[in-house]
């Protein structure tokens, strides 16, 4: 009975040493633990955009005593079609091979993998507390990736709070498909900048990709198009590795990314526990889509007479305040959290995202998940620009920095596979919509949808076990 | 500073008013399902999802790799 109560004490200590620290109770079992994978495979698919197949894992081997090393290899495998920028009209656009019926969203075919792998390492430094170091590195086509992370959580008063701080920096390397990066507001079908010159109305317009639409020496005809030098439309047949389709080097910009998080997680009672963390991010360098661009339109009737690049500023801070809760019910457990996020670009958002673990017994369970998201505008978001007005010093018609609304709701279902593994299904779905209809729509703008929604479901398997 | 007063207001909160729970109370908050996040790989993936569709990112953690995608 001794016995079995020092057993109990112990497994309950250990279970406290570990909540706070979130390190699972068996990891300062004396024996050595057995790999642990989680792994899943995603379907994404918006209407009439973008489809996306993801498979990643978290395979992590505990090496005693707390200390685990874990690795993430991801896949993604990504195509289909995605704005340009370029608002609908009431006429035929066409972007390259890519061709845009009357009243229709512009978009851009494209087709791309990604593959990231990520490294981390968590070790106990005392018996208060420890580190995670880490490192990640992610290929794309047209995007590279490198960064690193550490952090430290300290458990003070009597292990009921622990303070988390962490940093993270990456070096971005951006390759657009085609070998050029594009002059920001830049006017495409001429080869100067559009505050020098106003484009003749057409009654059809016609993009000239982006990327070949400011090749330095590029072929403009007498009327001033751009008929030459680069890519022909879609970014798939952007060159590869490091040269373009014209034999010369494939232009590069990079971007700086640091950010740092404090956090505190205390224990409320027996069963709610609560976090609240502060982060601030700068980045720098090249923050601009290559691939966007605005419609530049008539200023009275409101049709498109050309394009023009997007351009963003060339530093970002961004700051939030995250807090979440999570409460044991008699069975069942809620995670309840509330993002308030602001930059200097002029966007503030809320999220507010709730999962309820439904406990059905045996290790089955539920979990329906609902998240509400919304944003404000970037100062420099414009759904066009006035075609002969001045250009402001940075503009994109980017729709992720428009101001939306966006609505999640999901369901899982997980089932025990064997005695340490589960087996999941998942499906969500995601809903995004904005200002159709803004008030300073011009003539035939009206008639249009001038803010593209977005409808995308998700499809996810997931499998997690021992070895 | 002004950026850092609600913070610290919230966490004052946080903090006080909590109840002492012994070690030996703490078997549901040891629970894989009261972990801040118990699913890593769907939080991942979401957050993937959310990354490449919105402008604000971030506010759990630091690190996770960069993307083209936004």
């Amino acid at each position: 009975m001794q016995l079995e109560s020092r057993a109990y004490l112990r497994t309950a200590l250990a279970a406290a040493s570990c909540g706070l620290l979130g390190i699972a109770p068996h990891a300062m079992a004396d024996a050595p633990e057995p790999l642990q994978v989680d792994s899943a495979l995603l379907y994404y698919k918006e209407q009439d955009r973008v489809n996306v197949v993801e498979a990643t894992a978290n395979i992590k081997q505990p090496l005693g005593e707390g200390e685990a090393v874990t690795v993430t290899p991801t896949v993604d495998s990504i195509t289909g079609a995605s704005p340009t920028g370029a608002t609908s009209t009431d006429k035929a656009q066409s972007f390259g091979t890519d061709t845009t019926p009357a009243g229709k969203l512009p978009l851009k075919h494209f087709m791309d993998h990604r593959y990231a792998i990520g490294l981390s390492w968590e070790q106990p430094l005392d018996r208060l507390s420890k580190s995670v170091l880490g490192a990640d590195a992610s290929v794309e086509r047209d995007y590279n990736s490198i960064g690193v992370n550490g952090s430290l959580a300290q458990d003070f008063n009597n292990r009921l709070t622990t303070l988390s701080v962490g940093l993270a920096g990456s070096l971005d390397t951006i390759q657009p498909s085609g070998g050029i990066v594009p002059q920001g507001l830049t006017q495409l079908g001429t080869s100067s900048s559009a505050a020098a010159s106003t484009p003749t109305p057409s009654s059809s317009p016609v993009f000239e990709d982006s990327l070949t639409a400011v090749i330095p020496h590029a072929i403009t005809t007498a009327s001033g198009l751009v008929i030459g030098g680069g890519s022909s439309g879609s970014t798939t047949s952007g060159g590869s590795g490091t040269t373009g389709d014209i034999g010369t080097p494939r232009q590069s910009r990079s971007k700086q990314v640091i950010d740092g998080m404090v956090g505190l997680t205390q224990v409320i009672n027996r069963r709610t526990l609560m976090q609240l963390n502060y982060s601030l991010g700068i980045s720098s360098g090249y923050l601009t889509d290559p691939y966007k661009v605005l419609s530049l339109v008539d200023g009275t009737t409101g049709d498109t007479v050309g394009y023009i690049t997007e351009l963003r500023p060339d530093t970002r801070l961004r700051q939030s305040v995250y807090w979440q809760t999570v409460l044991h019910l008699p069975e069942d457990v809620i995670h309840l959290s509330y993002r308030y996020f602001w930059d200097d670009w002029g966007t503030r958002s809320h999220t507010v995202d709730l999962h309820y673990h439904f406990d059905l017994g045996h290790d089955f369970y539920l979990e329906p998940q609902a998240r509400y998201y919304t944003q404000s505008a970037a100062d420099f978001y414009h759904h066009s620009l006035v075609s002969g007005a001045p250009l402001p010093s940075y503009a994109s018609a980017d729709y992720r920095l428009a101001e939306m609304s966006s609505y999640t709701y999901g369901l899982k279902l997980a089932m025990p596979l064997g005695k340490d593994g589960e087996i999941s299904a998942r499906a969500t779905y995601m809903q995004q919509t904005g200002n159709s209809h803004p008030a300073d729509a011009i003539g035939v703008q009206r008639t249009q949808d001038l803010y593209p929604g977005l409808k995308a479901t998700t499809v996810q398997l997931g499998l997690s076990f021992k070895l | 500073m002004r950026i850092l007063t609600v913070p610290a207001i919230l966490a004052a909160l946080l903090v006080s008013g909590c109840a002492e729970v012994k070690p030996w109370d703490r078997d549901l908050l040891a629970e894989k399902k009261m972990q801040l996040v118990p699913a890593p790989v769907d939080n991942g993936l979401d957050e993937h999802i959310f990354y490449s569709k919105e402008a604000a990112s971030g506010g759990q953690g630091v690190g996770g790799g960069g993307c083209g995608c936004n």
